[in-house]
């Protein structure tokens, strides 16, 4: 024991026995301090243990409850007897206030033990089992995703592939769609109650079947027992819609090849609300999916936009790999479509269409009024304009939102728009002032210099890093979905960059990085009444 | 609203006068310098000089009526009782600079060097003669020759125009100070044009600015918006008058009021001008035209506010291709 780990063991033993500890011992096995004690609590006496691995009590230990194991059917307490008395969510405390963190941790799961105690088992085990799947987990049981509730249905479809040795690997779980090189076969939804559900173990044997067996129902255990289909999924019912068990066993009968995982949610709204954010019933598009159009499509899907369309023209290089959402295993794949594919996995559940248009081809067919917003991220500054200028002539119902990033990481823009509405790209734009005409005020590089590098002979690009895109399509995204003031949003980054390629930054970027102007203006701070777009 | 912020800096480009932009005042300056240094009498006390007024402040305007002048401080190193009679100081500047080529006269304030083309005067220069008194206040020497010796008329009187020099400067700073310098012009060159009388100084026009002014830059670009800096000014100013009278007070020795030589009719007169001007300021913000608004302004400012032809005002943007370094 190292001079630390003495004091630490010194400083814990009498913490406890401060704490009311009674047959405090000491052990230490494979290197790990352990402290076993009594404590008397509600009239009796509870044994109790705790570990802490790191000889610190960082990350929090848990104290256990001293039982045989595994121990089953106790809220808020694992297989080994642990009492998880917080759920280490935004914990923090003094780490080298021993007694103090010992006090919070002991009253806590005391409390807990104590109050679990004096309930009926129905009523404790019906706690339980909302917290199944969290016991399933701490036991060691594997998970796989569910890409769809499970509803109604009672017999789901699960995508398998071949693994060694004639086994079955499952690959996708309730799939709206069949993938390649898979087998589709189904198992069946049987509704269960917590206690017809045995200890759950990670490897079950053919006991813990037959105790399965048992304890459920009959016409239940008649479905288990002809084993028709490939498996089953237990769900049992809990305040969160049931914790759910997969019983998979394939095309085989033998008890060794019975395996059980867990279930985890993996389809949009689940995983919306996981994030603490609604689901949103928009219909967006992105028009342009390179570097910050694809983040700009990426952010809206995460937001939880329900139906979103991609348009671009373009095919994924190696070249621009270094800033886009896209892996190498899509080199060549038109970005709209490649995106499109990325997405659907990223956020199963999200309505994903795409096009290999242009902005002005996919104009001729599109409707942009069955959009709630459209984001132009093509860097086709004129395009751009003469895409709005049809809005306004048009008047369409959808907010448009504009996004472009500055060479060298000099910064990035992103401007909302309500066609029919005063405020659009085009008022900022200089028009009065006859050196300036034509140009965007809010530039961040001085005028008239090019910025296109050329490295490889291969093709002209513009300098700027994925964190630039990034942080310039997380702006438009915002401008896209909030409900509140339009306007426009800008930020500067460092000119560091700019000065390594003797670029030099405008008169509004040193502005704006020194704060002078705001990030965010309203829309009606720049209305231009000459405006050619929204006031002609 | 039109944005006529190009023909506010147009236009004060036309009216700028500086030490850097006139070779021929500076020239001068440097010659008349130079002469006092060598020409001045070995019993004078020694001295130093400094720009004092509008250059220093960098706020002068070209003159409507033409003969630019320019102010030089020369401060002597002796005390008022060393020279109970002021004007014998103002005769060592004089003396010094007699030439034939230029006109020198000893005024109730300065020494006035005039520079003739023909018949007219092309240029002049004021010297104002200082000391310091045992308190540290720099002390001007007033009176002229004409004046009886040791009278009331021959008197030194408190000045503190370096002093002045560093508040007036370090009011503003950087662009805020740059745009406030243009305020303070186009205020000077309205003045010349539409007051018909001296008693409004530059110095109460600068004051007040110093007192009123506050920048306006736009939100959108941080670009300077001279109309809306100029008309929020002449607002302040405006809501400054007790009475029938606005008094501008000095911030330094003598303390006085600078206006205190305008009559009740030349203030009413001062007011009602500053009040039209506002207006015209307002109606040009307000106009969508800045072909039109600079008509208005031009009434006020006169020939030297750009109009910008019809045609190239409310029309759509420039149709030349340019490289933006934009991307996506």
């Amino acid at each position: 024991m190292s001079p630390e780990q003495t004091v630490f063991k010194a400083a814990i033993n009498a913490a406890l026995m401060n704490l009311g500890a009674l047959n405090l011992r000491f052990t230490e096995s494979a290197r790990l301090p352990r402290w076993d004690f009594e404590l008397q609590r509600t009239g009796r006496s509870w044994p109790l243990y705790l570990e802490a691995p790191y000889w610190s009590l960082t990350p929090l230990p848990y104290l256990h409850w001293a039982v045989p194991e595994p121990v089953w059917g106790w809220p808020h307490t694992g297989d080994d007897g642990s009492i998880c008395a917080f759920d280490r969510q935004g914990l923090d405390y003094d780490p080298e206030s021993y007694e103090g963190i010992l006090r919070s941790l002991i009253d806590k799961s005391m409390d807990m033990l104590a109050r679990h105690h004096a309930m009926s088992e129905a009523d404790r085990m019906s706690l339980f089992s909302d917290e199944l799947d969290g016991y399933a987990r701490k036991v060691g049981i594997p998970a796989h995703a569910l890409d769809r509730p499970l509803g109604m249905a009672r017999r789901v479809p699960i995508d398998v592939k071949s693994a060694d040795k004639g086994q079955w690997e499952i690959s996708r779980i309730n799939s709206p769609e069949t993938t390649k090189f898979t087998q589709r076969q189904s198992v069946f939804v049987l509704d269960v109650n917590i206690m017809d559900i045995p200890a759950l173990v990670k490897d079950p044997d053919n006991d813990w079947w037959r105790q399965l067996c048992i304890r459920l129902p009959e016409r239940t255990r008649c479905r288990l027992l002809k084993k028709r289909g490939c498996g089953v999924i237990l769900r049992v019912a809990n305040r969160y819609g049931g914790a759910l068990l997969l019983l998979y066993w394939g095309n085989r009968t033998r008890t060794q090849d019975r395996q059980i995982f867990r279930l985890e949610a993996a389809y949009r709204d689940y995983l919306n609300r996981r994030v603490g954010q609604s689901s949103l019933e928009h219909r967006a598009a992105v028009i342009g999916v390179g570097a910050v159009g694809s983040r700009v499509a990426e952010h809206l899907a995460l937001a939880g936009v329900k139906h979103l369309t991609l348009v671009d023209p373009d095919n994924l290089s190696a070249n621009n790999l270094g800033r886009h959402v896209l892996t190498r295993d899509l080199l060549g794949v038109n970005k709209a479509h490649g995106l499109a594919k990325h997405l659907a996995r990223r956020m199963p559940g999200l309505d994903v269409k795409s096009h290999a248009n242009s902005m002005l081809s996919w104009l001729e067919t599109a409707r942009p009024n069955d959009f709630e917003v459209i984001v132009l991220a093509t860097g086709d500054s004129a395009g751009e304009r003469q895409f709005l200028r049809r809005a306004w002539r048009e008047g369409w119902s959808c907010r448009l939102v504009c996004v472009f990033v500055e060479s060298a990481n000099l910064g990035g823009h992103a401007i909302a728009m309500q066609p029919r509405e005063p405020g659009c790209l085009e008022c900022l734009y200089e028009m009065d002032d006859l050196d300036t005409r034509g140009l965007l005020r809010t530039s961040m590089l001085a005028p008239g210099q090019v910025t296109s590098q050329e490295i490889s002979g291969c093709g002209a690009f513009t300098p700027y890093s994925a964190i630039t895109a990034t942080r310039t399509a997380i702006a438009a995204v915002e401008l896209a979905l909030t409900s509140d003031d339009i306007g426009y949003q800008r930020w500067a980054g460092s000119d560091k960059d700019a000065v390594s390629l003797n670029l030099q930054p405008s008169e509004f970027w040193k502005s704006l990085h020194s704060g002078r102007v705001p990030s965010f203006i309203l829309r009606q701070s720049y209305i231009h009444e000459g405006c050619p777009c929204c006031r002609s | 609203m039109a944005d006529v912020q190009s023909q506010f800096q147009e236009f004060h480009k036309n009216i700028l006068l500086d030490i850097g932009s006139n070779a021929l005042l500076r020239d001068k300056r440097d010659t008349l310098l130079e002469d006092l240094k060598r020409n001045i009498d070995p019993n004078a006390p020694p001295y130093t000089s400094f720009h004092q007024g509008s250059y220093e402040l960098s706020t002068g305007v070209i003159p409507v009526s033409g003969d630019p002048d320019m102010d030089v401080g020369i401060i002597f190193e002796c005390k008022p009782e060393d020279y109970k009679d002021p004007v014998e100081l103002k005769r060592f500047v004089r003396n010094a600079l007699k030439r034939h080529n230029r006109t020198i006269r000893i005024r109730k304030p300065c020494v006035t060097v005039e520079y003739m083309k023909g018949d007219s005067r092309e240029l002049h220069i004021d010297m104002a003669i200082y000391c310091t008194d045992s308190a540290g206040v720099t002390q001007l020497a007033r009176g002229r020759e004409t004046d009886p010796v040791n009278t009331e008329y021959r008197f030194w009187e408190a000045s503190e125009a370096k002093k002045l020099n560093g508040i007036i400067i370090n009011a503003f700073s950087g662009k805020e100070r740059d745009q406030w310098r243009r305020v303070v012009r186009y205020l000077k060159r309205w003045r010349d044009l539409k007051i018909g009388h001296k008693n409004i100084p530059s110095i109460a026009l600068t004051i007040e600015a110093v007192n009123r002014f506050q920048p306006v830059f736009s939100s959108v670009d941080d670009k300077p918006r001279d109309l809306i800096a100029l008309r929020d000014l002449l607002e302040s100013i405006l809501g400054r008058w007790v009475g029938s009278r606005l008094q501008v007070w000095l911030p330094v020795e003598t303390r006085c009021d600078l206006l205190k030589e305008v009559s009740d009719i030349q203030m009413d007169d001062f007011k009602a001008r500053l009040t039209k001007l506002c207006d015209a300021l307002n109606d040009a913000n307000k106009e969508a035209d800045s072909h039109e608004a600079c008509k208005l302004l031009k009434a006020q400012f006169g020939d030297d506010f750009p109009v910008p032809p019809k045609s190239s005002t409310t029309q759509q943007n420039g149709g030349s291709i340019t490289p933006t370094g934009r991307s996506a």
